[in-house]
């Protein structure tokens, strides 16, 4: 059971980083280039909360948004706190206090993507492709 | 395999600390550096205000990360975690959420006690400098993050007299999200 791919969007929208493990369809069977099917994502969790925050009966202020969208194998347990700590201990430690980070710009860096695949590979979430495959 | 979630407790969050006497001393020197290098006040006063907006911006992030608060539901809120959490998060000291206006867009932070500028005296040619106003720019980009534009600056300060430090905070726009792209995109 493993992640396919993970999204980190910026303030705007923009993809600032995409990666994937595991795409088992390739995006030209679904939006066509990768850079719609971002957007598509975007769009997707844009409506989603948008819905979610028409239907809380609180009048909740708005909030800056930073995305994380990591796509797993659907029998993956609630991963909510992964997500957070995905934030809390790898994107603010490995992107935000990088000097060479712009904020809001795409970014590559070998250190973040280390640290990101260890984080979830600790967590159980990247196993072999041969697994993966089988599990499709 | 994965079974049950992640491993349950996660380690608080650490925070790098840094001793309070080589940060005074260090922002000190920045200063110093930035007055020889402009020779004009008013140039350094918007330089420092710069620099902390450019920090501003990134902190918001480990702030968020590390500090575990919730959605603030409005300006007074924000106010209110700035002022009793995020500056004792990070410069250790915690100021009071006063002089609110009116339509409460407009608040002040009110230090009596400000790492920044211990040892510190100002020289009567300096007067006009605002020497703590790197933070006034931290909390301009910090909040501009979480999509308030707000206007900072400083009313009072000790360095001049005063008998605190008073950072004006004036909401400007709170700024609803958008769908950045257009339909036709």
């Amino acid at each position: 059971m493993g992640c396919f791919n993970i999204y980190v969007f910026n303030r705007q929208g923009t993809c600032v980083y995409y990666h994937e493990w595991f795409r088992p369809k390739s995006v030209r069977q679904g939006a066509g280039n990768l850079q719609d099917d971002q957007k598509q994502m975007f769009g997707l969790f844009w409506t989603l909360s948008n819905f979610c925050a028409t239907m809380d009966p609180k009048e909740n202020v708005g909030f800056g948004r930073r995305e994380l969208i990591l796509n797993t194998h659907r029998e993956a347990p609630d991963l909510t706190e992964v997500l957070q700590a995905l934030y809390d201990d790898i994107f603010v430690e490995y992107v935000v206090k990088n000097p060479l980070y712009v904020p809001g710009q795409p970014f590559q860096s070998d250190q973040f993507v280390n640290a990101l695949n260890a984080f979830l590979r600790q967590n159980g979430l990247l196993q072999q492709q041969q697994i993966m495959q089988a599990a499709v | 395999m994965l079974r049950g979630g992640p491993s349950g407790a996660r380690n608080p969050p650490s925070l790098e600390q840094i001793n309070a006497e080589v940060f005074t001393l260090t922002y000190g020197s920045i200063v110093r550096q930035l007055i020889a290098d402009f020779e004009d006040i008013e140039e350094v006063n918007k330089q420092l205000e710069q620099m902390g907006y450019n920090m501003g911006i990134r902190l918001v992030d480990e702030f968020l990360a590390k500090a575990k608060i919730s959605r603030c539901s409005s300006f007074r809120d924000t106010a209110d975690v700035v002022a009793k959490q995020a500056l004792p998060m990070f410069l250790n000291v915690s100021a009071n959420v006063t002089n609110w206006s009116p339509d409460q867009t407009e608040c002040s932070l009110v230090l009596t006690d400000n790492p920044l500028a211990d040892f510190v005296e100002l020289p009567e040619e300096y007067r006009e400098l605002k020497y703590c106003n790197v933070l006034a720019g931290v909390v301009r980009g910090a909040l501009e993050m979480v999509n308030m534009d707000v206007e900072c600056r400083w009313v009072s300060d000790m360095l001049r007299g005063d008998d605190c430090y008073e950072l004006r905070i004036k909401l400007k726009e709170h700024r609803d999200e958008k769908f950045p792209y257009k339909d036709d995109d």
